[in-house]
């Protein structure tokens, strides 16, 4: 029988590929598992199906990653087609019109089943595997029901009705993610950017709405996800006050649309030009003369090697990132210091330097979440290229004539890059310290040296060093730290030849150590000592309290991976097979 | 008696139980024009990229200058290669991708950097980022990167993919050109006819194995 040819049909094959779903599967089974162990700790009580259910999502992170997992499948898509020239093949045989018709609802909706699936699966296994009676009265003194209102009658009542509105809600959430993801790469062709911006977004408009209350509270997406773990439901008291909950979806939808109509011009997708690059390409004559960025560096020396290295692995583009993940973090916990202000009332301690802009620093650095979630993250993306060659490496390491000196100095650039990149975030920080208000200084805040803990550092740090040895000794655990991660990314790259796998994979592993932290409260500690995060702050996660005589840990567990990893990255470079790779991937 | 520059034997290559080339033997002599044609999938990329080192045989030997390629040495030496995917920086214009390649071992420098951009007939002051080429400049910037260190043996994928009619004709006088200063050029291609008034010699990769033509 003849199969009936059909654009849609296509979408939908590639949208849900096998690989990235499984993927997502796993991922969200792990974000909801560390939900799972959250809750174990927190709520030890005897909790019906939706308990457990509604505590497994507010306790994990899942609901603060939506945005990113439902781009996932296939918000990137467009960035593919138009890099890969598979567009021009796709537009032989239908019209553009209906491509982009079949894209944008086909990633709509894949985006909306992947972030409704996971939470399915685990009203199933909850349903299945839970036998205690609804709405027991200890559960009710734990932070995990509605309080009051609508929403508590229909917990109590019509358990299934609120996961299945829940479940709606995320749907939509993921729908509208998706969707402004597919439509941000119509404005920057990039993948990186149509898969992060729904993400970053939503957590601007979070802490607007939610932290400063700038924003109305139903801009939260925490609000409109009914998350309790960030944002207070009872707000909503009345079923009429439902509708607010579909505004933020819709104002999403409405800003993707919008993209679709004004970027999403044929010429514009065909000629492979966002609307920048069409108004540079007119502003700028095409055969002026040359501005040639020689450089004065001896050709076939290292600098020089290292120079073209630096040039075609760096992109403008990561400054803007970096300057934003400092300038947000930067003014989240700045501002969260002033809350603290009345702590030194507190600890009775009185003087000039109550809280001082290194505190920003400290407690930015020393925060589990936004260390994996931000600061690591970004880094690892920003080294993630380096592995396989692209066809411009591939023809720079014929060039050099040895692949050991192409590693090494590949290596060298993984090392000065993470050393570099600590060095640039813990002085940007420090710089918003003191936008923000504090002051400059060159000893512990009087807070600070009260008692570490508060700003994510061990209690006993401000008494046995200096504030200049309090410093560098997290500058030197992240610089080894974001090396031996980056070494690890650049493995799994060579030894899978495909990009992003090790990106994925490592950051995986960050994420989901915050929950495996969690899990090995009680166990050896060798075993507490082997999360990634655990390696990466000063202090340890939940707790805090890394003894004095284990400060070298972490210092040691990055060595030995370093130790593991530099001869394991060069047998696997010097094994490799270039195969043919463009530098579009 | 003349020269042999490179020497095959015996090669071999399977990817996952694809044996893409089986016992394949091959000379060239300085100063040849050599094609090898085949389907595509045929292993011409694959070996082409055994012959310059960025592969590597499951068995079999290759001697590029008397080196034995992956033993005495990574990549053979005073050689210039240029792939079907040109290997560009689409980001960065014709001159700066030459010139940072340049910058890695230093044997070409500005002035034979623009030299050869013009010879290709681009414009070494054309400042557009190399995502604004066709696929025709795209090629004809991968021969200039081939050609600028000026080397003795030259290894091209698919030269003349995307080239216009005129492009062929002058990339046909620039072979000639390099073949009347001594250079060895090994090239490949999908179309028989084309190649037949390019080179000296020319061979087929038929299921793994390579049968002179002509």
């Amino acid at each position: 029988m003849e199969r009936k040819a059909s654009i849609w049909r296509e979408e939908f094959r590639r949208a849900l590929n096998p690989k990235r779903l499984g993927l997502l599967l796993l991922l969200s089974a792990i974000i909801l598992y560390i939900g799972w162990t959250g809750l174990q700790d927190r709520v030890p009580y005897e909790r019906s199906f939706i308990d457990n259910w509604y505590g497994i999502y507010n306790d994990s992170f899942y609901p603060q990653l939506l945005a990113l997992i439902a781009a996932f499948p296939f918000a990137d898509s467009l960035v593919l087609d138009r890099k890969q020239g598979y567009l021009n093949q796709v537009l032989a045989r239908t019209t553009y019109r209906k491509y982009l018709k079949a894209k944008a609802v086909v990633n709509a909706l894949v985006g909306g089943l992947v972030a409704v699936m996971p939470l399915l699966l685990t009203y199933l296994l909850s349903s299945l595997l839970t036998g205690n009676p609804l709405n027991h009265p200890s559960v009710d003194q734990m932070a995990l029901r509605p309080y009051s209102g609508f929403l508590r009658e229909l917990y109590f009542n019509q358990p299934d009705g609120f996961i299945w509105l829940v479940l709606g809600l995320c749907f939509l959430i993921g729908a509208s993610s998706a969707s402004l993801g597919l439509a941000a790469s119509l404005l920057v062709n990039n993948r990186f950017f149509a898969l992060g911006l729904p993400l970053v977004l939503f957590n601007v408009l979070q802490y607007f709405a939610e932290r400063t209350r700038i924003l109305p509270d139903f801009l939260s997406p925490s609000y409109s996800l009914l998350n309790k773990s960030y944002s207070d439901i009872q707000l909503i008291q009345t079923p009429q006050e439902i509708p607010k909950l579909f505004i933020l979806p819709g104002l999403v939808f409405l800003l993707a649309i919008l993209g679709f109509v004004f970027l999403g011009k044929r010429e514009m997708v065909t000629e492979n030009k966002t609307i920048f690059e069409s108004f540079k390409s007119k502003s700028e004559p095409k055969a002026k003369a040359i501005n040639a960025k020689v450089v004065n560096l001896k050709a076939g020396k290292f600098p020089a090697r290292f120079y073209s290295l630096f040039k075609r692995s760096f992109k403008p583009a990561y400054l803007l990132i970096l300057v934003l993940i400092i300038f947000g973090t930067g003014f989240f916990f700045s501002r969260f210091l002033s809350n603290q202000g009345d702590l030194s009332l507190i600890l009775g301690v009185t003087g000039d330097n109550l809280v001082n802009a290194w505190d920003v620093v400290f407690i930015a650095l020393g925060n589990p979440w936004v260390m994996s979630l931000l600061i690591a993250n970004s880094y690892l993306i920003f080294v993630s290229s380096l592995q396989p060659e692209t066809g411009f490496g591939q023809i720079s390491l014929f060039r050099l004539g040895s692949r050991k000196k192409n590693w090494l100095i590949q290596i060298l650039y993984l090392f000065f890059s993470a050393v570099f990149y600590v060095f640039v975030v813990m002085l940007g920080l420090y710089l918003v310290g003191i936008i923000n208000g504090y002051p400059p200084a060159s000893q512990w805040s009087a807070t600070t040296a009260f008692g570490g803990t508060w700003v994510n550092i061990p209690h006993w740090l401000p008494h046995e060093t200096s504030l200049a040895g309090g410093l560098a000794m997290i500058f030197v655990l992240l610089s080894l730290g974001f090396f031996a991660m980056g070494l690890m990314i650049y493995t799994i790259n060579t030894i899978v030849n495909r990009r992003l796998i090790g990106y994925l994979i490592v950051e995986l592993f960050l994420l989901s150590s915050i929950g495996l932290a969690h899990g090995l409260i009680h166990k050896a500690a060798w075993l507490q000592a082997l999360p990634l995060i655990q390696n990466l702050l000063l202090s340890l996660t939940p707790y805090g309290g890394r003894e004095i005589g284990m400060i070298w840990q972490p210092y040691i567990y990055w060595l030995l991976v370093l130790v593991i990893l530099i001869p394991l990255s060069l047998y696997f470079y010097r094994k490799q097979d270039f195969a043919v790779k463009t530098d579009e991937e | 008696m003349t020269a042999q520059v490179v020497q095959a034997k015996n090669i071999c290559k399977t990817f996952k139980n694809n044996a893409v080339l089986k016992n394949v033997s091959f000379s060239a002599n300085k100063g040849e024009i050599i094609a090898i044609c085949g389907k595509n999938g045929s292993g011409k990329t694959v070996f082409v990229r055994i012959l310059c080192g960025l592969m590597k045989a499951d068995s079999g030997e290759v001697q590029v200058f008397g080196d034995q390629i992956g033993k005495n040495r990574e990549f053979p030496q005073s050689t210039g290669i240029h792939f079907e995917s040109s290997g560009l920086l689409l980001s960065e214009n014709g001159f700066e991708n030459l010139y940072l390649l340049s910058l890695i071992n230093g044997l070409a420098d500005t002035k034979a950097i623009r030299e050869m951009i013009s010879k290709v007939g681009l414009d070494p002051d054309d400042r557009r980022p190399v995502s604004a080429y066709s696929t025709g400049m795209r090629q004809r910037l991968g021969i200039a990167q081939a050609l600028m260190d000026k080397p003795e043996l030259i290894l091209l994928d698919e030269p003349v993919n995307g080239l216009d009619f005129a492009g062929q004709e002058e990339f046909r006088k620039l072979l000639q050109g390099l073949r009347n200063e001594g250079k060895t050029i090994i090239f490949t291609s999908h179309n028989k006819e084309e190649i037949e008034h390019l080179a000296d010699h020319a061979y087929e990769m038929v299921d793994g194995q390579l049968a002179l033509l002509s």
